[in-house]
């Protein structure tokens, strides 16, 4: 068998080309932008060589705090997700509980919405007066736990970073219930003859054969986290203040401030950052199946 | 003993379920009530029904934002982009799996650094103008399909590492070339993850708001997550504008979302578990 | 399965092609059917209209006139709305683009016009329109540029108050303050009466940046050639040291409790009922504000609500603000005779009319031939107070950065900031800045 006649090069063409023209090109074009003054003002752009990413490094202490905040992000809500999506995939799958289908739906669907109605539709119910949340708090007696959700600084990035979390863990459940699914029932029989407990079953069995799943998740959750910008700037817009803010809503503020070098170079940033986490993700992943 | 407790424990189970499906409902309730309710009343959100029923809303709402003609734009990029993204990228995705020497390899990461890629704007719009797809339905098409590509092949590259060779190879004694044994073959094998490819890339696609903004100025060609954009004001919100614009740009996906749920929802679910 | 699969995505593939190619070329021939008194090629034109959300009213009363207009003389017009957040970049790209509107709104103000929209490279120049010489002196400074009038623009000059409920400060015995120490003592009368004091809209992002610009009147009396020696970077805004007081003093009143519990997450929308229900005394808006809460609170008696200058930093004086949003036309758009048609049917007296009858939050034109919503007293009081231009349309790099005080001021209620850091942060601003636009002034 001639691999190379089955497996033609031309099978991986459409993607490259449609990839490189109208995705690959453009983005360099704007890394290549970071190396120059190119901002709103003047027409004429200058080569400054890296000037920029030196000014960043050095850089104001908010930079930091924005790279905290976008690393802080997507660590918490990556576990979040997982944790949370794994919880309900376990709820969901018990035989006890009724109309399971309708439920898996119902959580799953927060994905069909766009960031900015998430934003408002939050925005309004974590009003502390007239938001749904705190009056519903109140009204059965728990007022000590009706709090400045998105005002007080101590809770607004929990409240955000929990939002992100409602909408994503969806996805997750759904993805979990179908490896859940998936694992033999042989398994948790031998288990229960050998008289396991429900946390060893879940220890020695579940979470080893669920892991392939939850590689993935955890790339996609990885890639969304350092890059949210709507979700963050339809709830909070990077505040109070600057509270909230991480790379992209930066990257946001230089542009709207016509700093457009600078923009680019703060995103570049992002995209090595990230290039270097995915890389080290999949390379570890592939290891991993080798050995496997 | 043992069965009220079990019959305790079920029952627990069940409010925590309850509570948390809740916790999802509420705020599309929320939304639902808002769209029928006078502006000033709208302000607040609250679950309280509106004192009357404004149904009129809804043709203010379709009649500014233009929602017909905007809902078939939506539905065809959205649709269009998915189908050259799945197209393109299982083709890919099935020769790199099958052959990850050499240029394949170099493919594959170049592909994929895209996930991070930023997308620079003037620059697009200088490659779209130069390609003279600036303004045109399938300038946004093939724009929407290029920057899902990375993530959509990761996935399915994982997914496509697990159908065995030896099909292949049946196939081949069986006398196909590589087109046929990719059209008939593989692709049928390949169902799950299509179900994720489309699920992830038509939610994508149908809420953005960015690409047509700056790549297409004519608003016929506008699809639905801009028209709510005529409904917010200068100083402030016509929230129930809003709400009702929001509601309608939810309905078809829900639709189609509760119409194929069992097959989207198992779909994404197997096509996560071979990957 | 599959090959049904299939089948059934290429029909509702091709149907949805089919279905949104019809209703794209639909959108353009609808016109066709109505008045054919259009243009010599005898081709129905459709002029495309940008704008942000912000540009255009709410209430749809230029939507109306556009129709009108359509029928009038068949030329379409075709408005496409953009998020606030997107425009300033967006209209950028598409005008050095070449994808630019025919007609563009922007706002417009004496300083940034230039790098805003680039007038003499993009902008029509219209400043023998006949309806120019029709327009307020004071507002052509905010569409010219280098002495050619570029836009058209409406909206009178914005004057903001604190519009306050009579009703509540009769019940206390409570006289109109005017200066700051009456101001607290009435904010805490009002307090202890268990009414909020003054209603706060932080959320929205601009409302609290409000006091420390618009009394741009009282620097200028107090400090001669201000603004002029601002933008030579002859002085800073230290040596404005009422600046500095004002914002202090925002934060004493928030400490004070007079903007009650959660003003950090109220938004302007929601002051309309507060005042309604009074709920709250005092509101920062502009005099017909009070024509939006009749609207939208009809049972409401509107004339409870007066209005009095903001006593800030002990001010009297009432900053005016002439700049608003224009609209412009795109110089090389294929269309820009229709355009002109436009703007000469918008600028008509009636239309005029229309246009502010049918905005219930602007109180007066920028056309001296219309008169005004004010009513006796409001004009005879906004006429007995001293006047001056607002800092942010006289002084450079004040305008660019003003949601960016809003989020200042915000972390300085929640304790992140000083009242002076406040202040730095916003010099530094300036600075940055005038660097990024090599203003050479500041290149010394």
């Amino acid at each position: 068998m001639d691999r190379k006649k089955l497996y033609p090069w031309y099978f991986t063409s459409g993607a490259l080309l449609i990839f490189f023209l109208l995705c690959f090109l453009p983005g360099i074009i704007g890394i290549l932008y970071s190396f120059t003054d190119w901002n709103n003002f003047t027409d004429k752009i200058n080569f400054v060589g890296f000037k920029n990413y030196v000014e960043v490094l050095k850089g104001k202490p908010e930079y930091r705090a924005y790279l905290w905040n976008t690393v802080l992000f997507t660590t918490v809500t990556t576990i979040m997700k997982t944790v949370v999506g794994l919880a309900l995939a376990l709820l969901l799958t018990q035989k006890v509980i009724k109309l399971k289908n309708f439920h898996r739906m119902v959580i799953f669907s927060p994905q069909v919405m766009s960031y900015l109605v998430v934003g408002l539709v939050f925005k309004s119910m974590l009003h502390p007066d007239t938001g749904f949340v705190n009056n519903f708090l109140k009204s059965v007696g728990l007022d000590i736990f009706a709090m400045n959700w998105l005002t007080d600084l101590k809770i607004v990035f929990a409240t955000v970073m929990s939002v992100d979390t409602w909408k994503g863990m969806g996805y997750i459940m759904v993805v979990i219930i179908a490896g859940l699914m998936s694992i033999s029932p042989d398994y948790y029989e031998a288990a229960n003859i050998d008289g396991a407990n429900f946390w060893q079953k879940f220890r020695l069995i579940t979470l080893p054969l669920l892991k392939p799943i939850i590689i993935n998740a955890t790339i996609l959750n990885v890639t969304y986290g350092f890059r949210v910008f709507d979700m963050i700037y339809s709830l909070t817009n990077g505040g109070p203040g600057n509270a909230t803010g991480v790379i992209n809503t930066a990257v946001y503020k230089e542009f709207s401030k016509g700093n457009y070098a600078m923009g680019t170079t703060l995103s570049s940033i992002l995209f090595f950052a990230l290039l270097l986490l995915v890389y080290f993700i999949i390379k570890s992943m592939e290891n991993k199946e080798v050995d496997a | 003993m043992v069965t009220l407790k079990k019959s305790l424990g079920s029952i627990v189970a069940n409010l925590v379920t309850i509570f948390i499906s809740l916790l999802v409902l509420i705020p599309m309730v929320v939304l639902l009530l808002n769209s029928f309710k006078t502006q000033g009343e709208s302000n607040k959100m609250s679950l309280s029904l509106p004192k009357e029923w404004v149904f009129a809303n809804y043709k203010t709402v379709i009649e500014q934002g233009k929602l017909v003609s905007s809902f078939f734009n939506s539905l065809l990029y959205a649709t269009c982009s998915v189908l050259i993204i799945v197209i393109v990228v299982a083709a890919a995705a099935f020769v790199i799996a099958r052959n990850r020497k050499g240029i394949n390899n170099f493919i594959y990461y170049f592909i994929l650094s895209g996930i991070a890629i930023p997308i620079n704007n003037v620059a697009l719009m200088k490659v779209l103008q130069a390609l003279d797809l600036v303004n045109t339905r399938l300038g946004i098409i093939l724009v929407y399909a290029a920057i899902n590509i990375p993530l959509s092949l990761f996935l399915s590259y994982g997914f496509i590492s697990t159908i065995p060779r030896e099909i292949d190879e049946a196939a081949v004694i069986d006398g196909c070339g590589p087109i046929k044994l990719f059209v008939s073959i593989i692709l049928p094998l390949l169902k799950p993850i299509i179900s994720t490819l489309f699920v992830l890339n038509f939610m994508a696609v149908w809420n953005d708001f960015t690409m047509p903004l700056y790549y297409l100025n004519n608003s016929a060609k506008w699809p639905m997550t801009l028209a709510v954009y005529n409904f917010f004001g200068a100083f402030e919100n016509s929230w129930n504008l809003v709400s009702a614009d929001i509601i309608l740009t939810l309905l078809p996906v829900l639709i189609i979302f509760i119409l194929g749920q069992k097959y989207i929802v198992g779909g994404v679910a197997a096509g996560s578990v071979k990957g | 399965m599959r090959k049904r699969l299939i089948k059934l995505l290429s029909t509702l593939c091709v149907t949805m092609m089919a279905g949104g190619l019809l209703v794209g070329c639909g959108g353009n021939s609808s016109s066709t059917s109505s008045d054919s008194k259009s243009t010599s090629s005898g081709e129905k034109v459709t002029l495309t209209f940008g704008s942000h959300q912000s540009g255009l009213p709410t209430s749809g009363v230029v939507q109306e006139l556009a129709k009108q207009f359509e029928s009038e003389t068949g030329i379409k017009i075709d408005f496409q709305i953009s998020p606030d957040a997107q425009w300033r970049d967006l209209l950028k790209v598409k005008l050095d683009s070449g994808e630019a509107p025919d007609i563009f709104c922007a706002d417009a103000d004496p300083l940034n016009l230039v790098t805003r929209v680039n007038p003499e490279k993009y902008v029509l120049d219209v400043t023998n329109e006949e309806w120019v010489k029709r327009m307020d002196k004071n507002v052509l400074p905010s569409i010219s540029y280098k002495d050619k009038v570029y836009g058209i623009t409406f909206p009178g000059k914005k004057m903001y108050f604190y519009v306050y409920n009579k009703e509540i400060f009769d019940k206390l015995g409570l006289k109109v303050p005017t200066n700051y120490a009456e101001f607290k003592n009435v904010c805490q009368k009002i307090k202890d009466s268990g009414v909020i004091p003054v209603y706060e809209g932080t959320q929205n992002g601009w409302h609290q940046v409000l006091p420390l610009f618009e009394t741009g009147a009282m620097y200028q009396q107090k400090h001669p050639d201000l603004y002029n020696k601002l933008n030579k970077n002859e002085v800073d805004l230290d040596a404005v040291p009422e600046l500095q007081t004002i914002i202090s003093e925002l934060k004493e009143c928030a400490d004070l409790g007079f903007y009650g519990d959660n003003y950090l997450s109220n938004s302007v929308e929601n002051a309309k009922e507060a005042m309604a229900k009074g709920k709250a005394a005092m509101f920062i808006a502009e005099s017909a504000w009070r024509n939006e809460v009749k609207s939208d609170f009809p049972d409401f008696d509107v004339n409870k609500l007066g209005i009095f200058v903001m006593p800030w930093g002990d001010n009297q004086a009432i900053g005016v603000n002439p700049a608003s949003n224009a609209y412009f036309i795109n110089k090389n758009g294929k269309h820009v005779e229709e355009a002109k048609k436009f703007f000469d049917f918008l600028a008509k007296p009636e239309n005029l009319q229309k246009r502010l009858d049918g905005q219930p939050g602007l109180s007066e034109l920028c056309w001296p031939e219309i008169k005004s919503k004010y009513s006796k007293e409001d004009q005879a009081y906004i006429d007995s107070l001293q006047k001056g231009m607002v800092v942010q349309a006289g002084v450079k790099y004040i305008d660019s950065q003003w949601m960016d005080v809003g989020k200042d001021l915000e972390a300085m209620y929640t304790g992140s900031l000083t009242p002076q850091q406040v202040l730095e942060t916003i010099m530094n601003r300036r600075k940055e800045q005038a660097q990024l636009q090599k203003d050479p002034d500041w290149n010394k």
